[in-house]
């Protein structure tokens, strides 16, 4: 059995791992949360990046419109110019000035958009100062016109005419324009590998759950296994547990029958020697008989009657002390029975049998002028004449120990309570000392007034009964008041094998 | 001494209660033959000794027995008493401490005539053998 055993426990999980275990599973859950998050945070980032990227785009493409603006408005201010000079029209004019005027703001919402790429800047500022240059050469012939010397103006025109501001003008712009370009270009390219690298990132995360879900997943499984392999140690420890407890049980029994055995052996073989002490004995005193009967034939009469009387006295003693031992070998022979006692469960109905104890008691009844009251009592199920010999013993008890001049009044009463029965045995007679409440319950003890014959076993037996059905006995008494017996029996007696 | 006179066989291994009851049976006045043995095996041998070792060989007898023998149980010597085809017929009285209501029972099933507890009260002792020794006086015993 030992051998077992240790082979089953060394095989149960040790908890020490069991708790690694556990570390290991808050650890990758918190690994995948974790890079769960990291995963959240790259999109976020690549959602605004990407937004970021439009709005590049979009910057690119209104600098390029200014730009366009400021030419195209720069054209409309030198082919009105034209007009005005060659026809003179106020419309010309109107045009060539409104031109002029819409230059300046236009360039304020270039440099706006420029905010602070200083190497643009610094063109944008060429550009003005070229403008400027510019709508100085385009004034001239405009002024002369208005003064009324188109002809001047014209020969102006004509004779200074150079191009070269208006290139560098269209030089600067197309620089603008391409440096514009190479940026959105350059931002393009970081965007795109920002992209790439995030979406590396997220085939990496997501990789990385997968394998942490894997492995959970498989970890899950194998504590699950390990679980159930625990589980069915545990099965096997529990019915090993049982038939132990079995085992106990079976040794515990045979200990008790050896036990009742002993005593059984031990007040017969106790017996034996006190029929031959006895016997010889009552011998001795027939022979005394004898021997004195012819002595005092012989005539020695005074003296032999003194001697007489001292041999009388000793056989007496000897005698009561057999007797005794007797009485006590015999009880202790009708506790080891009680032991024995096979029982039998069968539905008993208190009130009849407690009725019936008290018919047999009636002459004891009618001698004392006592009274036995039986209230209503249940039915139960259990052995018969185990019930019989303890309320008989309770009630014979009641009557023995009455208190003098005070008329008997017993009363046998009870209630139920869940699964148990409460008999209550109760007198008004001479009642015990408290302190004695458990002792008259042992084998030859008394209590009070030893004025009655009895071995005091009566008590030891009714317990002894009372505790193999399964029940339990105790008594609140007091002295000269009287005394109550608590049996506490089960509604039904549940005989074991 | 008479051929015909019952011998009673005593098998008690207390040598007091041996005395004890041969003197109440001569009290009573019966006067047969009284062969004692303090253990079974000598017992045992006197009854169903083979051939000339039998000293029982064609006596009647009547066999007084002890339950608790040093040296075997008294109800296998009642048993053994019982299912000799010679010895069937011969009373048996067991005379013992154990007052077992199993035990009596027992021993009555296996064929006992008598069965008598030792009472500790010499007068019913003594009373309890006297009415044997009538008992005596008419059963018919069968020569074995």
């Amino acid at each position: 059995m030992a051998g077992t055993m240790t082979a089953l426990t060394s095989t149960i999980p040790h908890p020490a791992r069991g708790r690694l275990r556990g570390a290991r599973h808050v650890w990758m859950l918190s690994a995948g949360f974790v890079i769960l998050v990291i995963m959240c945070g790259v999109s976020v980032w690549l959602f605004d990046e990407a937004k970021r990227d439009a709005d590049w785009v979009t910057h690119t493409v209104e600098v390029g419109g200014q730009l366009s603006e400021i030419q195209l408005l720069m054209h409309r201010a030198t082919s009105s110019q034209y007009g005005y000079v060659l026809t003179g029209s106020s419309a010309y004019l109107d045009l060539y000035r409104r031109a002029l005027d819409d230059i300046p703001g236009t360039y304020d919402k270039l440099r706006t958009l420029l905010g602070d790429n200083s190497p643009q800047i610094q063109r944008a500022d060429q550009l003005k100062s070229l403008i400027d240059l510019r709508v100085k050469e385009l004034q001239a012939p405009v002024s002369l016109t208005i003064d009324g010397r188109p002809d001047k103006a014209l020969a102006l025109m004509r004779n200074e005419d150079d191009p070269s501001v208006s290139l560098a003008i269209i030089g600067v712009i197309d620089r603008m324009r391409f440096e514009e370009n190479q940026l959105l270009a350059a931002r393009s390219k970081d965007a795109r590998d920002t992209r790439l690298w995030l979406l590396g990132v997220s085939l990496a995360g997501g990789l990385m759950i997968i394998f942490l879900a894997t492995v959970s997943v498989a970890e899950v499984r194998r504590a699950a296994a390990i679980q159930r392999e625990a589980q069915k140690q545990l099965e096997l420890i529990n019915v090993s547990l049982e038939e132990r407890v079995q085992e106990r049980t079976a040794a515990l029994q045979t200990a008790n029958q050896e036990i009742q055995r002993f005593a059984y052996i031990v007040s017969h073989d106790l017996r034996s020697p006190l029929v031959n002490i006895m016997g010889f004995t009552s011998e001795l005193e027939a022979l005394r008989q004898d021997m004195f009967d012819r002595v005092k034939a012989s005539g020695a009469q005074a003296e032999i009657e003194e001697t007489g009387k001292d041999f009388d006295e000793a056989l007496g003693f000897i005698k009561t002390a057999i007797g005794k031992m007797d009485r006590l070998i015999t009880a202790i022979l009708r506790l080891s029975r009680v032991g024995h006692q096979e029982f039998k469960v069968e539905p008993i109905d208190l009130d009849a049998t407690i009725r019936s104890i008290r018919s047999t008691l009636a002459h004891q009844l009618q001698s004392t002028d006592a009274t036995i009251s039986i209230r209503p009592l249940p039915t139960i199920a259990t052995d018969r004449l185990a019930i019989e010999q303890i309320f008989s013993n309770l009630l014979d008890n009641a009557l023995k120990y009455l208190r003098p001049g005070v008329k008997g009044e017993i009363e046998v009463s009870a209630t139920e309570k869940g699964n148990f029965v409460i008999v209550r045995v109760s007198d008004n007679g001479r009642g015990i000392d408290v302190k004695d409440s458990e002792r008259i319950f042992e084998l030859f003890r008394r209590s009070g007034q030893q004025d009655r014959p009895g071995e005091g076993i009566g008590l030891a037996h009714v317990r002894m009964l009372v505790r193999r059905l399964g029940g339990r006995i105790g008594i609140d008494s007091e002295l000269g008041k009287g005394s109550v017996f608590t049996v506490i029996l089960p509604r039904a007696l549940v005989l074991e094998d | 001494m008479n051929e015909k006179l019952v011998t009673i066989v005593m098998i008690e291994d207390d040598e007091g209660h041996a005395r004890l009851i041969e003197k109440n049976i001569r009290r009573a006045g019966v006067n047969n033959p009284i062969t004692s043995f303090t253990n079974g095996t000598d017992a045992v041998n006197y009854l169903f000794g083979e051939g000339k070792d039998s000293i029982a060989q064609g006596k009647a007898l009547l066999i007084l027995l002890d339950l608790n023998l040093p040296d075997m149980s008294g109800t296998e010597i009642l048993r053994r008493v019982k299912e000799s085809p010679g010895l069937r017929c011969t009373p048996v009285v067991v005379l013992t401490t154990t007052d077992d209501k199993a035990e009596i029972q027992r021993c009555y099933d296996l064929g006992a005539n008598v069965y008598i507890t030792k009472p500790v009260n010499y007068d019913n002792f003594a009373n309890a053998i006297r009415q044997l020794g009538l008992f005596f006086a008419v059963i018919q015993v069968p020569a074995a």
